[in-house]
């Protein structure tokens, strides 16, 4: 994937000697490093001995401001302003690094949604965040797996999109582990969704641009609340194959599925550049959605869980028959 | 060579700060793929190159026109943050996170160059020799 690696993917060096350093910085950095190598050490040894739930849980906890984000002293209370947004984008990448991908930041800078902004009002820009799951056999086709990582000003976001975020790590994580992958899997964690879905909109720019060959995209999101504990799944607008991919596996797994039309997220995007895409979300919305009470303690962990077996199935069914 | 030029320093300094902005804005807007503020930026910025070839009153008219521009510009900036600081309904966090000091002190900021400029405008022109 020649272009995929073209999304403005920065890779950070850290230069240890810069102009006049003083034997102080020196020691202060060695300090940091292995501060970072400890926790580092600590973290990837840490997640890979979690169960699907307690990963979950874990995540959904730090990016809501529960308890600091491991390793540093960052405490989120929200994702919504440039300087929080930029602490969850870094969190994203060593996330998923400790589950051993590589992380991509994909910058962008997109004009207002009303034209006339644009001449007050500085461009929208943000950083997407993206890894690569190669295939395991010679192939060009990528599967799309997607979730926002902001929130509203003024509510932690737990629902909406914390429990998204940690559906689609926990799918990476099982995508690491299984022995044959038929497609490359592009795992991203999107800026800007409560902003007009600005950030996938840049992402799905970047992938017509590019001429990726996309087979499908799969977008997340506020799937953690359950109103009348009947486990309903609500599927926006799928393509025709997608649909019949996640009927077979909710029928397989005893997992309600309702299929509706519209598209409230960041597949609206994918939908509008003409990819083949599917929205999943809780059939009951939150009633904490955009509130300050969008909290930890509001997600349905279980339903969380059955919905990322839901969608491993449809991966891993895809993976054995294709779909085409 | 101009024929036309600046007598006072500060003038030229004000006028060439008054720009800054908008040259930032221009060029973060064609990173964004929207090159409609850098051709607004054009059409503003060539009858001053224009003006100091062709002369004098034409020169102190556009000087009067583009501060004019920067005191509009700054108080409808400055009207729309006041509206987005009260009224978060329907705004985007992108629109509400930028109105800040420092969002208040640039409106404040063209204000005042704006006035500046549509004072002294007539007054710093002089023939070059």
């Amino acid at each position: 994937m020649v272009c995929i690696g073209l999304l403005n993917t920065k890779s950070k060096t850290v230069h240890l000697f810069k102009n006049n350093i003083s034997p102080f910085r020196i020691v202060r950095r060695l300090v940091i490093f292995l501060r970072f190598t400890f926790f580092s050490a600590l973290i990837i040894q840490g997640q890979e001995s979690l169960s699907t739930q307690e990963f979950q849980r874990k995540m959904v906890r730090e990016l809501t401001g529960g308890v600091p984000i491991q390793g540093t002293l960052d405490v989120l209370r929200e994702r919504s302003t440039p300087e929080q947004r930029r602490i969850t984008a870094n969190y994203l990448c060593r996330t998923l690094h400790s589950i051993g991908l590589a992380a991509n930041r994909h910058d962008y800078k997109m004009s207002n949604s009303f034209f006339l902004l644009d001449f007050f009002f500085a461009p929208m820009q943000g950083t997407n965040v993206y890894s690569i799951i190669p295939s395991t056999e010679p192939s060009e086709e990528y599967v799309v797996i997607g979730a926002h990582y902001d929130s509203e000003p003024g509510s932690p976001g737990a629902g909406d999109n914390a429990s998204g975020v940690a559906l689609v790590m926990e799918l990476g994580r099982r995508l690491t582990q299984m022995d044959s992958r038929k497609y490359k899997y592009v795992i991203a964690f999107f800026d800007q969704e409560e902003d007009d879905e600005v950030g996938s909109r840049a992402f799905a720019k970047k992938l017509m641009q590019c001429g990726i060959n996309v087979h499908s995209v799969h977008i997340v999101d506020v799937i953690a609340w359950d109103d009348n504990d009947d486990g309903m799944i609500e599927l926006q607008s799928p393509s025709k194959k997608l649909e019949q991919l996640y009927l077979n596996a909710g029928n397989q797994l005893k997992v309600l599925l309702k299929v509706v039309g519209g598209a409230s997220s960041d597949n609206l995007s994918f939908l509008e550049s003409g990819f083949e895409t599917v929205g999943v979300f809780s059939d009951d919305l939150t009633p904490h959605i955009h509130k300050p009470t969008d909290t930890y303690d509001t997600v349905d962990f279980d339903f969380l869980e059955r919905s990322t077996d839901l969608i491993a199935h449809v991966l891993k069914s895809m993976n054995v028959n294709g779909s085409n | 060579m101009a024929r036309i030029r600046i007598s006072d320093s500060t003038f030229s300094l004000v006028l060439l700060f008054s720009f800054v902005p908008f040259m930032v804005k221009a060029v973060s807007y064609i990173e964004a793929g929207n090159y409609v503020p850098f051709l607004v930026m054009d059409i503003i910025g060539l009858p001053l190159i224009y003006g100091f070839y062709y002369g004098k009153a034409w020169t102190v008219n556009w000087l009067k026109t583009w501060a004019i521009i920067m005191i509009v510009f700054g108080a409808l900036r400055l009207a729309l943050g006041g509206l987005v600081m009260f009224s978060h309904v329907g705004i985007e966090a992108a629109i509400i996170n930028q109105v800040n000091l420092l969002f208040i002190a640039l409106c404040l900021g063209y204000i005042i160059g704006g006035i500046y400029l549509l004072r002294n405008a007539s007054r710093v022109l002089v023939l070059a020799d």
